[in-house]
């Protein structure tokens, strides 16, 4: 194992680490591009060398601290990106095993299926619906300030079994609400997240030089038509930059006298601190790769289910607080050496296409 | 975390003074300072590819993304009852912090030396609904309204120095305006709550027929609306409006007083525009009609990511609707 790029591989699971020699060796490619995509990679002088991905799953202590001011939660906010940083390392990895200059169409996915309270608050959102369709009448004793009936398991058993005895069945199934979802919740524990990254690796088919400043391929969650549109424009992309920053804000800022409008201005200064705080993070990372530009910033303001209580709905922000990540990602690029060629004067057209809504998870 | 850098913190008290006075933080100012200042090394800008360099070819060159925020308590309002007309605590309410956080993404821009902010988001989120059981926006709420665009430098835009354009145009918009000889000169935004009380009536009452006063009210709520925003396109000297974001929304809502089986209305509409005018001394370019073709490659504008589906944001508006809709059974329970 001389090849630099294969001793890299030395953290991956066995089989990753056969699969990918073994696909080097056959020079097979899998990739998730569309056709469209394929055709304008390999348009802009690039081979996919197939599909990489990395995971981590990471359980995230929450801790919501006392006091009465709005707080960057540190701890939280490093796990966070640590989840994440470790999923793209892995993934960086597989394509590095490849061979390749970069990976393009990078999707950043949390799966948060196997949170048991987010679990439970599935189920009844399953019940409510059900019980809503079929014309049950709502329990008076609904908490009006959460929305949540906290007897409800016994109530939809209740309903279930009136409603299917209604419907002259023998044997009484298993309600929807009450079926298995997904994997079974604590195996993890509470406040356990998968933080998932996939994209197709490429190499460029001439041999020419795409790594980027640590001689690493570069990431993107640029599709194929964006990147080929970004190549002949003379830039190239150097890395999937980001910054987070998890801030909690306490219940008292929500207050204010009933009849009043005004703003709260501390809640506004909280959650603009903690854009500031994540942006800048997203800016220093690109520095640190020279890039000169960054590209489809995306700010998502998110929250997720790491918090004390089970969960943080209705008015439950009066009691709990907010506990929110933003969170910013981008694509950060430099200008290549040659002067890219001129953009093509685009032309108006009537498109006869149906609507495309081009949804990419660029965030999460 | 690989790139964390220390920086001297900030003045918390002084930095939340200045947002209270209707400014931005000073962690904001200080990042904005570097990023216009000399030593400035990058760009950022959420346009996407084809945006960044549709905008490019229009002149706009991206300096920084910039951003507003307000979060806004909305006073509580009094029983509805016999109120037929623009509720004018909600209206307000809406339209004041929508002005707070576009005043703030204003002033981001014109610490960056903008000419214009182009392709500005919005985004808004209810944090906690009303507390009195009739549903969400009705007073006494929790209100987030955020914008972020690009700051872009722009010469062609005819505006006095230090004074940025902000518009919800994307580059591509922007693209097709500057190479007909349009210039965007004004971001313009109205909210409108109207209210009709007792739109449904009592058994006996009942005849077929349409319902004038929700009709009405409709009409009411949509010319109250377009007229504030004519002013605003008329202050801005604009010679049209491209209404980019108009959102009309009625529902069902009880009236609230005591055991009252009857229902009210609320109508909401909301704008979003750009005000449009001729740039000065612009050559005129007659387009011949486009072509009409199946193009490969969509070249539209980057729908916002779909950010984790299951984000719990929406409980709160799921939530105050269902608050909602129990009051109309508890209504309609008292009733029989």
């Amino acid at each position: 194992m001389s090849d630099p790029d294969l001793e890299a591989m030395t953290d991956l699971p066995v089989h990753a680490r056969e699969r990918l020699a073994d696909m080097r060796a056959k020079k097979l490619f899998t990739s998730d591009l569309s056709v469209n995509e394929f055709v304008l990679v390999r348009e802009a002088g690039f081979e996919p060398v197939g599909m990489v991905m990395g995971t981590s799953i990471y359980q995230v202590a929450a801790r919501t601290p006392s006091g009465s001011k709005g707080q960057e939660l540190v701890e939280t906010t490093r796990a966070l990106y640590h989840a994440r940083e470790l999923a793209m390392n892995r993934m960086e990895e597989e394509a590095q095993a490849l061979g390749a200059d970069g990976i393009i169409g990078v999707r950043l996915t949390v799966n948060l299926a196997l949170d048991p309270s987010r679990q439970h608050w599935q189920r009844y959102r399953i019940w409510q619906q059900w019980a809503r369709r079929i014309g049950f009448r709502r329990p008076q004793t609904i908490t009006p300030r959460t929305g949540y009936f906290a007897q409800w398991p016994q109530l939809a058993d209740t309903q279930w079994r009136q409603w299917c005895t209604a419907q002259g069945w023998a044997t009484i199934p298993l309600a929807p609400w009450a079926q298995p979802v997904g994997k079974a919740s604590y195996s993890f524990g509470p406040n356990t997240a998968e933080f998932i990254a996939i994209g197709t690796a490429i190499r460029h088919r001439e041999g020419e030089h795409y790594r980027n400043k640590a001689g690493k391929p570069f990431q993107s969650d640029l599709s194929g038509q964006e990147f080929w549109m970004l190549i002949r424009a003379g830039y190239r992309p150097v890395g999937f930059v980001m910054g987070n920053c998890v801030y909690y804000v306490p219940p008292a800022l929500l207050r204010a006298p009933d009849n009043a409008s005004v703003e709260l201005s501390e809640y506004t200064h909280a959650l603009y601190d903690a854009r500031e705080l994540a942006i800048e993070r997203l800016q220093d990372e690109a520095e640190a790769l020279d890039a000169t530009g960054i590209v489809g910033v995306t700010v998502a303001e998110e929250q997720h289910s790491w918090r004390t209580n089970p969960w943080n709905m209705g008015n439950a922000a009066l009691q709990s607080g907010e506990v929110i990540e933003l969170f910013v990602i981008g694509t950060a690029v430099v200008p290549m050496a040659a002067e890219g060629a001129p953009l093509a004067r685009p032309i108006l057209v009537r498109t006869a296409n149906d609507p495309i809504v081009v949804a990419r998870e660029g965030g999460e | 975390m690989s790139a964390e850098r220390t920086r001297p913190p900030i003045d918390l008290r002084a930095s939340q003074a200045r947002v209270k006075a209707g400014g931005i933080p000073l962690r904001a100012v200080e990042r904005l300072a570097d990023e216009a200042g000399p030593d400035r090394r990058l760009f950022t800008s959420d346009l996407s590819v084809g945006e960044f360099l549709l905008a490019r070819d229009a002149g706009c060159e991206p300096i920084s993304q910039v951003m507003g925020s307000c979060i806004y308590h909305v006073g509580q309002i009094p029983d509805y009852k016999g109120a037929t007309g623009e509720i004018k605590v909600i209206s307000d309410g809406h339209r004041v912090s929508r002005r707070a956080a576009i005043r703030r993404l204003y002033e981001e821009a014109q610490l960056v030396g903008a000419d214009a902010v182009i392709g500005v988001h919005l985004r808004d989120r209810m944090i906690t609904m009303g507390a009195r059981g009739k549903g969400g926006d009705d007073g006494g709420e929790v209100l987030e309204f955020t914008v972020v665009g690009t700051a872009v430098r722009a010469p062609w835009i005819s505006r006095p120095a230090g004074q940025p354009v902000i518009t919800d145009l994307s580059g591509q918009d922007l693209w097709a305006l500057y190479h007909d000889g349009y210039e965007p000169c004004g971001f313009l935004f109205e909210f409108c709550r109207y209210h009709v009380w007792h739109v449904t009536k009592n058994a006996q009452q009942v005849t077929s027929g349409e319902l004038e006063e929700a009709s009405a009210a409709v009409a009411e709520a949509r010319a109250i609306a377009s007229r504030k925003l004519l002013e605003q396109a008329a202050q801005h000297g604009a010679e049209f409006v491209i209404g980019s974001d108009v959102k009309v929304s009625v529902r069902e809502v009880p009236c609230g007083y005591g055991g009252c089986p009857l229902d009210d209305l609320d109508v909401d509409v909301s704008v979003f525009g750009t005000g449009v005018r001729r740039t000065p001394r612009a050559r005129t370019i007659v387009h011949a009609v486009p072509d009409l073709i199946l193009s490969m490659m969509p070249l539209g504008r980057r729908k916002d990511a779909v950010i984790d589906g299951e984000d719990d944001a929406d409980d709160v508006e799921i939530a105050a609707e269902e608050a909602t809709e129990a009051a109309l059974e508890r209504d309609e329970a008292a009733a029989e």
